[in-house]
Formats: structure tokens, C-alpha cells, sequence
């Protein structure tokens, strides 16, 4: 027994030589890596063995690691406890993602991912550390967290060409604060295809990326059923970077995804840009289903494939309200002259005001959260990337879209000295300005900060006086504030409103006047907007066992109360 | 007092369902996909499943390859699914998806409580599980105190079932007899339908009761079915090569429920003077032939009976609960033992308490521990 435990528990050991990084031209190098910044776009080149690829990731492709890793490791639960109670819940959680899913994932991973996450921490560290903890953790925290995405992909005669364009958003709240520290990495590896992928340093798997072959694949979180997913499997990030990897066509792909042991629902949009065409597959741990169609193809957080509609969690992602502007714009607006340009334009779409009689400033493809947002032309090697900077909010897909030629890089393996192209940001002027405004608003709405929200959200009122989302964030900023009759005024204007552009904020404005009303002691007001707001059909919420609906129905049978800090709550 | 013990008889039996069984489509198996191993080989997998590509889909093939899987004890708790997936052919494609724990243990937390929880009881257990990939798990219990021992051995799978080989070394200084000794145990252990399951096995056990030499072997077999309701039945031929005469021990056990009502029969026979005290059945307190309010006794023969009712308040679950029968030797005139229980579900199982008292003997007991007690 005592020689069983000593095999597999003593570590290996090897030592590695870190090159010294050097910079000529604004080209930063280190071994055969390399990184420059192209008009506000990092571009790196990682070749050679994984550890070496790991070692020039973590030299390169950022400037202050330890920086990173403080950010990172603060998204963690309880990363900094308030008290007793706190303290002991980190040092659980910290020692349980130790112990159990830290090594469930190692026993998933490939060798030659486990030797890259090594070798960036070496590279990241200077030669000092090289454990891999923190690395995988955040490499698989992707599968721990909800995010949104979308993607869509258009060919045929949906295109001005025929060639296939795909366009892809990044949404994720829970990351924005990484958004700066994108980059576009462009490998050749040891074995296996060359490819490029968006991504963030310390990330070894990816979440959007093209190979040499032409096939592109990026991921869209789908939430499915408890049953349906578990950590006990290979983190799904490495799962897309071993498609890129090792497929060259749509076939190869989804035979590799079928053999991967899955963590969780996605619903990953796999392109071929050589034969176009374009596949959604929605995944959960155990299940695939690939959905087909002619032409274009689109996929935001949710199932669409009927087999798969039964494994769908409840919650809502507001999934419906894109997939109905990407058909909306694909097949409508943009049918047959879809190019870079539109498809960055798709991707921007912030459901502008035509056929509504008022202007919603909400969320459309261009996501509340989203992060990052690019266009691939993979027939042709082009990667365009929106340049975020480090602003608070990075409006990604409305930033200034730089487009590379990877395909010219994977073949002399080296720097470009100028983009392929510039698509320029849009301008913050007119209703998009103010739109700008709205969504800053929103956001501070979130993090809490409800005055500077406000204060915002007054400004655009009063240009805007019937606009939707900023109507329903002030209500709702005024009731956090206790300003419960100045409140009403807003909710009250936002539920007049002749059409809500989404089902589901509609339900939120008629519940939380409800809400107010009982503060107010009109009980049958309140009894009045809970019903209204259980009458609303949201398509892409399916079941809701807890949340607004569950408050309703009980706010219904008795007045509902609010913690100071704006909190309802059953008395 | 026969007639309650009667009534508490008839409402255990009373708690017992036909089993249901899904019906199964036509749809054929066209592949099957083993998903998520990292060391256990693959036929490992294979040689569990009761169906093969080209068998129609029967849904009780889900429970059965998951009784099996399960019995091996190789697999970490999440995932271990069985899915169908309908293919665009029509047929079905299967995805079994396990995936293997770590080395010493299946959930950390469950390792750490349960592993205090067995020092407080004087005893250490530990697992290797299937370190070499070929389904073999490695296993060392220690036990100090008044019954001693320590065991050892190995399991793994043999064609669709388990077998396991142990070896133990004990000393028992117990209330009724002293025995010490060692014993060697063969065992194979399958699944022969989803509901029934089969085991056989051979003890050797050699060593001193009483001061006596004892030196014999013991065959036997168990048969469990398990669906709607469970019943087990066990027995066992005590061979001797020295020290008693020949026996045979034979034992039963069938639990039901209906709604809250939870109904246990249970019996037990010794056939053939010889048998050695070591092999009687240790009946009363909480033990694995219950009579909560009474303390423990070895007996010959046994005829018991347990109704529990149980309902929801809040977390937490309270039960009433009557233990009643018939045992020699010491109980012919029948007994009743009655109490209370409160139980909750936590992620490491049923927590319960049990307060049991027999009315006529005066004697009360008292027991906390992890899941119910029948």
C-alpha cells in the first residue's frame, strides 16, 4: 500500500530555461514569441513546444502578472472577507476547489495543455513558481460562472461574396474588468494545426478562435438542468482550443466534442470557411444535438434544437430578443451584402428605435455585459477585433474593429507592421450617445452605485422622456433610494408605454410597481400590476420556480415589504 | 399485546407496492459511448452493460448499468449517468459518462467528516480507489477497542459483477463471547436483473471462542431484490473442521413504504445445535436487527416487525416508530419496543436521532447516527 501511495503521489520535476525578452520596433520577443500592439490591439505569436508556448505566453502577453492574478483571484467568493463567517467560507470553498475540482480537472487535461498552464506561470513568474492552481482554476472558472454570447455565421447568398462571414459577441459581467487585457494570440504549435484565438492572459483553452483550415468555433453559454452538467470533466475552454487544434473540418470537430468529457451547456457555433457552412451544436455534459441550416446560422444562450429544448434550465438571458434581430437582420436588412463591415454592424446592434414608438436604450445583440466582440473571415485568414482600452465599460462592439491577417502570420511568423483594415468606433452623438449614457447607467445600476445611475439616467430622460430601460432603472434606482413617490412616477410612465421591446423587463416594471404600491398601501393597485406582470409571456424564461414570478404570486396573497436597501421580501 | 404486535406485522406488509416498470420503445442501440474515464480502462465499462449495439432499447437498462457501475465503487458520485440520445438514423446512440475520484477519496468533505466520525468510534478506514486503472480497489479498516481487527483487501470486477478477497485479523473481547482469530473471504457479487441482485461467497475463519479452537468454513449466498419494495434473503452453512457441530443460518428481510408509512419484516432461523455463539444474531438496541428500546441480546430465532411513520416539519423529519416480535432464546413471549426519531437531510445523508422504550421491561435507548435504521 505504502509503495501504491508513493508512486502516484511524487511529483515530477524538470528544468526549463526562460528566455530573456527583448524589444526593437515596439516588437516585444522572447525565444520564437512575440507580441506588439497594433492601433490598440495586442497581437501575439506563441510557437513551439507547449511548455515553450507557455513560457512566451507568460512573458509576453502581459505586462504586470501579478496584477492579473490579484484581479483574477479576486473574483473568487469571499476573495476578501468581512468577517468570522466569510473567512471560513473562502478558506472552505479555496480548499474544496483544491481538493476536488481542482484535481478533477488535472485528470482531464491533456498532458500538453498542463505543460503550457507550467510554462506560463514559469514565464509569468520568472522562473519562481510553477504551480498550476490558479492557472486551471481560472481556465476553468469559465465553467463555474453564467455568461451570455452570441455568434451568428452567414455564407451563400447571405453575403456579398459567398464567402462565410461570422460574427461573434463576448458577454460576460462577471469579466469585465479583463476586457483590456484581450488579445489576439496567433500559434503554431509542435503538433497539431496552426490557429489564432481571441483571448486573455493565463487562458490556455479559448472561447473564439479560427485554424489554418478555416474552421471557426466559438462558445455560447445555454443553461441546462442540474443533471446536465459537472465539474468532473475537461474544462470546456480546452475543449474548443483542442478543436482548433486537431480538426479541419466540421466533421472532425464535432467528433471531438462528442468524444470530450463536457462540463456544461453551451452552444457552440462551428464554422468552415473553406466549404462554407456553418453548424450550431448544443451541448449539455452527457448530450449533443447540431442544428443545421442554409446559409446563415446564429446562436445566443439558449437551446433551439427541439431535442435539446428538454434540458433547458430556467432563467433568463434575454436569448429570444437576439435571435429574433439576428433573423431580423440577416434575412431582412443586410440579405446578400453582408461583409466585415455588416457583420460588425450585426454585432453592434442596439435595437434602434424603427417600429417601436419610442426608443428602448436596452440590450439587443450588443449585449449589456459584452466584453469583447470580433468578425472572422476565415476563408481569407482575417481576425477583426473591437480595440477595447481600459475604460470602466468597454462598449466593445462599438469600439474601433482592427482587422489582422493571421493567415499571413502563421506563414512567415512574423509581426505585422500594419492592420489589414480599420473599421472606425461609432460615434457618440445623436440617440447612440445617448444610448452610451443608458448603458453606463445600467451598469452602475448593478454594481449599486443607484445616484450616479441616476444621475445619468435623468440626463437621457430628459432628452428621452419616454425611454424604456432608463424609465424602469430609475423606478427602480428611486426605490433602492427610498424615494418611493418619486418612484412610482417613473414606473408608472414606464408601464404606459404603448410596447415593451422585451417581455422580460416589462415584468420587472409591472412587479416592482406592484411593490411600491404596497409601500403605499394601495392594495389594490398592487394586486393589480402583480397580476399584470404574471400575465406576461417571457419565451426564453421557461420555468420559473423562484425569482419575480414566485414573488408575484405571493404578493398577490399578501403586501410584500422592502429592506432599506430596496429589497423585497415576504413578511 | 399479540394483537398490536399482529397490527405492527400487517402494516409492514401493508407498506409493500408492485413494482412498476416503464414500457420500452422499439428504437435500437446503434452506438454506445463510454465518456469521461481518465484510468479505468474502457472494457472496464463494456463488461457492465447488459445490452450491446444492435439490442433494442429497454428503459430498465439505465437502472441495471448503473447498479452495476455503481457496485464497483470505482467512480466518483458526479457523473454517473446513463443517456439515450435519438440519432438522425432513428436509432439510439447510449453515452455512459463516469468519471474517476481521486486516489483516497470520493468527496474530500465526505473523507474528512467521515473519517472524524470513525475516530470518534475508534476505527480507520481507507480506500485506494482503482489506482491502477484496472477496477481494483484497495481497501485497510482498523478497528480498536472491545472488537478489534484489522482487514484488508482488494475488489474488483469479474465479468459483470465484483468480487473482493479480503483477509482479517480479530480479537473480539464482546459481551458474550471472546473470540480471536483470523478469517479469509472470497466474494462475487452481481446484478442479474435491475432489481435483483445476487452474491456468493466462502469464509474461512480460524481462531479461539471461548477459549475454544474454532477452525471452519462457511458458503454462503444472498439474494436481494430491490424496486418498488426490497427483500433479502441470506444464508449460510457452517462447515466445521474443528470445535462446534454443523449448522446452517438463514435470514430475511423485507422493507416496504406507503405515503409516510415505512413497514420492515425481518427474520432469522439457526438450524443444528452446534452453531457457535459467535454466529448467533445480535438483537435489540440499534443495531442491524433493531429493538430500540431494549438492550442487546444474541439470539437463535427471530421474528421482528417495524412500522415507522414519518412526516415533514420544516428541515426536519419526525418519526414514530414501534419495533415488535418474537425471538428465542429469552423473547417467546413476544416484545414491543416504541420511540422517537427525528431525522434531517444533509449533503452527507440522513442525520438521525432515536429515543426507543419498552414498556415492559422499563429500558430505554438512545442512538445518533447517519441514515435510517431499517
Amino acid at each position: 500500500m505504502l509503495f501504491l501511495f508513493l508512486f502516484f503521489f511524487c511529483p515530477t520535476v524538470s528544468a526549463v530555461a526562460i528566455p530573456d525578452v527583448t524589444v526593437e520596433d515596439g516588437v516585444f520577443r522572447a525565444g520564437s514569441g512575440w507580441r506588439i500592439d497594433i492601433e490598440g490591439l495586442r497581437v501575439g505569436f506563441l510557437s513551439g513546444s507547449p511548455e515553450e508556448i507557455g513560457i512566451q505566453h507568460g512573458l509576453l502577453m502581459t505586462e504586470d502578472p501579478e496584477a492579473l492574478r490579484e484581479k483574477m483571484l479576486a473574483k473568487q467568493p469571499f476573495a476578501h472577507p468581512e468577517n468570522l463567517g466569510e473567512r471560513i467560507a473562502g478558506f472552505f470553498l479555496n480548499n474544496y476547489a483544491r481538493f476536488q475540482f481542482y484535481p478533477a480537472f488535472l485528470r482531464h487535461t491533456p498532458q500538453e495543455y498542463i505543460s503550457e498552464m507550467r510554462g506560463f506561470v514559469l514565464g509569468a513568474s520568472g522562473g519562481v513558481d510553477e504551480d498550476i492552481f490558479d492557472v486551471m482554476m481560472g481556465n476553468a472558472a469559465q465553467d463555474l460562472e453564467i455568461a451570455a454570447c452570441s455568434a451568428f455565421a452567414a455564407w451563400g447568398k447571405a453575403t456579398v461574396d459567398g464567402e462565410l462571414y461570422f460574427g461573434r459577441n463576448l458577454d460576460h459581467g462577471g469579466m469585465l474588468d479583463l476586457a483590456s487585457y484581450q488579445h489576439l494570440a496567433i500559434y503554431v504549435p509542435e503538433k497539431g494545426y496552426r490557429f489564432a484565438v481571441h483571448n486573455y492572459p493565463a487562458f490556455v483553452g479559448t472561447m473564439s478562435g479560427m485554424n489554418e483550415h478555416g474552421l471557426v468555433i466559438t462558445s455560447n453559454y445555454s443553461m441546462a438542468r442540474s443533471g446536465e452538467i459537472t465539474v468532473n470533466g475537461l474544462p470546456y475552454m480546452f475543449m474548443l482550443r483542442n478543436v482548433l487544434q486537431n480538426a479541419a473540418t466540421i466533421e472532425e470537430a464535432l467528433e471531438i466534442i462528442k468524444k470530450t468529457p463536457r462540463t456544461i451547456g453551451l452552444t457552440l457555433l462551428l464554422a468552415d470557411g473553406k466549404n462554407p457552412e456553418a453548424v450550431v451544436v448544443e451541448i449539455t455534459a452527457n448530450r449533443m444535438q447540431v442544428r443545421t441550416q442554409e446559409d446563415y446560422i446564429f446562436a445566443a444562450n439558449r437551446y433551439l434544437h427541439p431535442e435539446m429544448k428538454k434540458y433547458q434550465a430556467s432563467g433568463w438571458l434575454s436569448s429570444a430578443l437576439r435571435e429574433k434581430r439576428f433573423q431580423e437582420l440577416i434575412t431582412e436588412e443586410f440579405w446578400g451584402q453582408i461583409d466585415v463591415s455588416v457583420s460588425r454592424d450585426i454585432m453592434r446592434d442596439r435595437f434602434p428605435p424603427e417600429g417601436y414608438n419610442q426608443e428602448n436604450f436596452g440590450q439587443s445583440i450588443n449585449h449589456e455585459v459584452n466584453m469583447a466582440s470580433m468578425v472572422m473571415v476565415p476563408s481569407r485568414g482575417e481576425f477583426w477585433v473591437g480595440a477595447v482600452d481600459d475604460s470602466e465599460i468597454p462598449f466593445a462592439a462599438d469600439t474601433h474593429f482592427v482587422g489582422i491577417d493571421v493567415r499571413a502570420i502563421w506563414d512567415t511568423g512574423e509581426p505585422p507592421r500594419e492592420p489589414i483594415g480599420i473599421l472606425p468606433a461609432t460615434p457618440r452623438e445623436g440617440y447612440e450617445g445617448y444610448w452610451f449614457k443608458a448603458r453606463e447607467a445600467s451598469l452602475h445600476f448593478g454594481q449599486g452605485k443607484n445616484e450616479k445611475a441616476l444621475e445619468i439616467l435623468k440626463e437621457v430622460l430628459s432628452v428621452y422622456p419616454r425611454a424604456e430601460m432608463p424609465l424602469l432603472l430609475a423606478g427602480r434606482a428611486l426605490i433602492r433610494e427610498g424615494k418611493i413617490e418619486e418612484g412610482i412616477k417613473y414606473l408608472e410612465d414606464f408601464a404606459a408605454l404603448e410596447k415593451h421591446s422585451e417581455p422580460f423587463h416589462q415584468m420587472e416594471g409591472y412587479f416592482w410597481l406592484a411593490v411600491i404600491y404596497d409601500q403605499v398601501g394601495e392594495r389594490e393597485r398592487a394586486i393589480e400590476f402583480y397580476r399584470k406582470s404574471l400575465q406576461v409571456q417571457i419565451e426564453d424564461m421557461y420555468a420559473v420556480e423562484g425569482g419575480y414570478r414566485y414573488f408575484a404570486e405571493q404578493g398577490i396573497e399578501t403586501p410584500l415589504s422592502l429592506t432599506p436597501e430596496g429589497r423585497v421580501y415576504i413578511p | 399485546m399479540k394483537y398490536l404486535l399482529l397490527m405492527i406485522i400487517f402494516f409492514s406488509l401493508v407498506c409493500l407496492n408492485p413494482q412498476e416498470v416503464e414500457a420500452s420503445e422499439n428504437q435500437k442501440i446503434e452506438e454506445i459511448l463510454v465518456l469521461g474515464l481518465t484510468r479505468t480502462e474502457e472494457k472496464i465499462v463494456l463488461n457492465q452493460l447488459p445490452f450491446s449495439e444492435g439490442d433494442v432499447w429497454d428503459e430498465e437498462y439505465r437502472k441495471w448499468t448503473l447498479r452495476r457501475l455503481i457496485l464497483l465503487d470505482i467512480f466518483a458520485y458526479d457523473p454517473l449517468r446513463v443517456i439515450v440520445e435519438p440519432l438522425d438514423s432513428g436509432n439510439y446512440g447510449v453515452v455512459v459518462r463516469a468519471a474517476d475520484p481521486a486516489f483516497l477519496y470520493k468527496d474530500p468533505v465526505e473523507f474528512l467528516i467521515m473519517n472524524t466520525i470513525n475516530l470518534f468510534y475508534r476505527q480507520v478506514n481507507l480506500s485506494l480507489y482503482n489506482p491502477l486503472g484496472t477496477g481494483n480497489n484497495f481497501f485497510l479498516t482498523g478497528i480498536w477497542g472491545a472488537k478489534r481487527y484489522i482487514k484488508s483487501g482488494v475488489t474488483g470486477p469479474l465479468g459483470a459483477g465484483k468480487a473482493s478477497f479480503s483477509g482479517q485479523l480479530f480479537d473480539h473481547d464482546l459481551q458474550f463471547y471472546r473470540d480471536t482469530g483470523g478469517e479469509l473471504s472470497l466474494d462475487y457479487r452481481n446484478w442479474i436483473s435491475p432489481a435483483l441482485r445476487l452474491t456468493g461467497g466462502l469464509d474461512y475463519r480460524t481462531g479461539e471462542l471461548d477459549g475454544e479452537k474454532q477452525v471452519l468454513f462457511f458458503p454462503r449466498g444472498e439474494l436481494l431484490y430491490d424496486s418498488n419494495y426490497t427483500g433479502e434473503i441470506r444464508g449460510g452453512l457452517g462447515l466445521p473442521i474443528a470445535g462446534d457441530g454443523t449448522f446452517f443460518r438463514l435470514q430475511g428481510r423485507v422493507v416496504g413504504k406507503l405515503g409516510s408509512l415505512i413497514g420492515v419484516a425481518r427474520g432469522g432461523i439457526i438450524i443444528g445445535d452446534g452453531a457457535p455463539l459467535n454466529y448467533y444474531f445480535p438483537l435489540g438496541g440499534f443495531g442491524r436487527l433493531p429493538l430500540r428500546g431494549q438492550p442487546l441480546t444474541l439470539v437463535q430465532n427471530y421474528v421482528t416487525a417495524t412500522v415507522e411513520y414519518h412526516w415533514q416539519a420544516g428541515g426536519f423529519i419526525p418519526i414514530l416508530f414501534a419495533d415488535g416480535g418474537w425471538y428465542s432464546p429469552g423473547g417467546n413471549e413476544g416484545v414491543l419496543n416504541i420511540g422517537l426519531g427525528l431525522a434531517t437531510e444533509t449533503p452527507l445523508g440522513v442525520i438521525r436521532g432515536d429515543l426507543g422504550w419498552n414498556p415492559i421491561l422499563g429500558t430505554t435507548g438512545f442512538n445518533i447516527g447517519l441514515g435510517h435504521s431499517y
